[in-house]
């Protein structure tokens, strides 16, 4: 059974094939898999888009995360070809918004959902790190739970040690 | 307040100042009738601390304590003198409004009056019910809670300001005695030794806490201690669904213990009365 992520991948790139060549590529042959990612059609070229690839590859993951707590909304997860594409000599990035609602009851850190529409903006890396496939996520999370009503406790735990003397009952 | 807040929860020598300056005989209708002008008319005047209950800071243990507690409350709750407002963290409201309504509300509650009801004369007062302070901080926004329950010989009252935190709050990990004073914590306040302080063991070694009248007891671990610190959300990982940050996960550890805070770290003193 495939991960979800090649479910997801095979739904976006509507070719289920291609998405367990990427899976297999993902284990057997990641710089190869990289330079797939980093390589853009004339077409592409020309619309001023990333790959196809590379795209749905971020899409996938990311959702593989956002539908654990979101139901997409509006246009779901839309990449920012501006400012994505190849980076340095082995990386592809991509910028990307997503668009979902909040209605999974308590499926982030337990938060009751009560519909709330959340905004996140992220940046997915493709790299190879120690010879294997490596996914690097900059996540505006600060923002997204900001949008849910999570608030900073900024009452700075101290942690202390107890007196030896208090090790029993005593009082002052 | 003027020795830090340790605990999440204090009453402390100044919410014990004013609650015996409330109760006292004749006071309640006194303060009452001074507040009630400014708080019919919503006056956004942050005078009133002082002008309801002038001989409370003249009391001279407050003046030897902390002689500049009312100018601090009206600085650091009210923002009055203060450039940017009050300190709170992440809150911006009229906590002069809601301090001021609360007490006056509770004083009537107090006096078994409703808002407009006329005022009795000060001489033929009721005592009215017995008020009690607390302070809880570490919440979103600011309330005053006034709670009334049946009591001896009538009613008691309790009011509750629930608040945010203050720029440079900070909360003990452990409820235990940590220092001998609550100022000894390198700048911050901690858990001290100083005069109420109470661990009750199990079994009881004494009978000290059957003893005393009055207390506030914290029920809780010995210590809280942080299970995986956060440092690097963004590593590199394989592909596939990820788990949301925690920005905390506090882990607790060790007894329960059952402690009465000191009076200088919040807690009530075992007389009711500060010495």
């Amino acid at each position: 059974m495939s991960e979800r992520w090649v479910e997801l991948l095979g739904e976006i790139l509507e070719d289920e094939d291609r998405a367990q060549m990427v899976e297999a590529a993902v284990g057997e042959d990641p710089a190869g898999l990289i330079a797939q990612l980093r390589e853009r059609t004339e077409e592409e070229q020309e619309r001023g888009e990333i790959s196809a690839l590379l795209a749905a590859l971020a899409k996938a993951d990311t959702l593989s995360s956002m539908e654990q707590w979101f139901v997409d909304r509006d246009g779901g997860w839309q990449p920012e070809h501006r400012r994505s594409g190849s980076l340095g000599d082995q990386a592809a990035g991509v910028e990307w918004t997503y668009e979902g609602s909040y209605t999974l009851d308590r499926a982030l850190h337990g938060a009751p959902a009560v519909g709330q529409p959340v905004e996140a903006h992220g940046f997915t890396i493709f790299g190879v790190d120690d010879g294997g496939f490596t996914v690097f996520r900059h996540l505006d999370w600060a923002g997204l739970f900001a949008q849910l009503g999570f608030t900073l406790n900024t009452r700075v735990p101290l942690h202390l040690e107890p007196e030896p003397a208090d090790d029993g009952e005593s009082g002052g | 307040m003027p020795d830090g807040m340790p605990y999440h929860v204090e009453k402390g020598p100044t919410l014990t100042l004013i609650e015996k300056h409330l109760n006292t005989v004749g006071n309640k209708v006194d303060i009452l009738g001074r507040m009630r002008a400014q708080d019919d008319a919503n006056s956004g005047t942050t005078n009133w601390l002082s002008t309801a209950m002038p001989s409370l800071w003249q009391d001279q243990t407050l003046l030897a304590r902390a002689p500049s507690t009312l100018t601090n409350i009206e600085k650091a709750w009210f923002g009055v003198g203060a450039p940017t407002g009050a300190t709170w963290v992440g809150y911006s409201g009229d906590v002069n409004r809601i301090v001021r309504r609360g007490l006056r509300w509770a004083l009537e509650v107090s006096l078994n009056l409703k808002p407009y009801d006329p005022l009795p004369s000060v001489t033929s007062a009721p005592a009215g019910a017995p008020i009690e302070l607390f302070w809880i901080c570490g919440i979103h926004w600011f309330e005053t809670w006034v709670i009334q329950r049946p009591g001896p010989g009538g009613r008691i009252v309790t009011v509750i300001f629930l608040t945010p935190a203050h720029e440079g709050a900070v909360v003990s990990t452990t409820p235990l005695a940590t220092a001998a004073t609550t100022r000894a914590g390198g700048g911050y306040p901690v858990p001290s030794l100083e005069p109420d302080y109470l661990r009750v063991a199990f079994p009881p070694t004494d009978t000290a806490a059957a003893g005393r009248s009055h207390a506030s007891w914290v029920v809780t671990h010995a210590q809280h201690t942080p299970y995986e610190l956060l440092k690097n959300n963004a590593m590199g990982t394989r592909l596939g669904p990820q788990q949301a940050p925690a920005l905390a996960y506090y882990v607790g550890s060790g007894g329960p213990v059952v402690v009465s805070p000191s009076v200088p770290a919040g807690g009530v003193p075992r007389t009711g009365m500060l010495p």
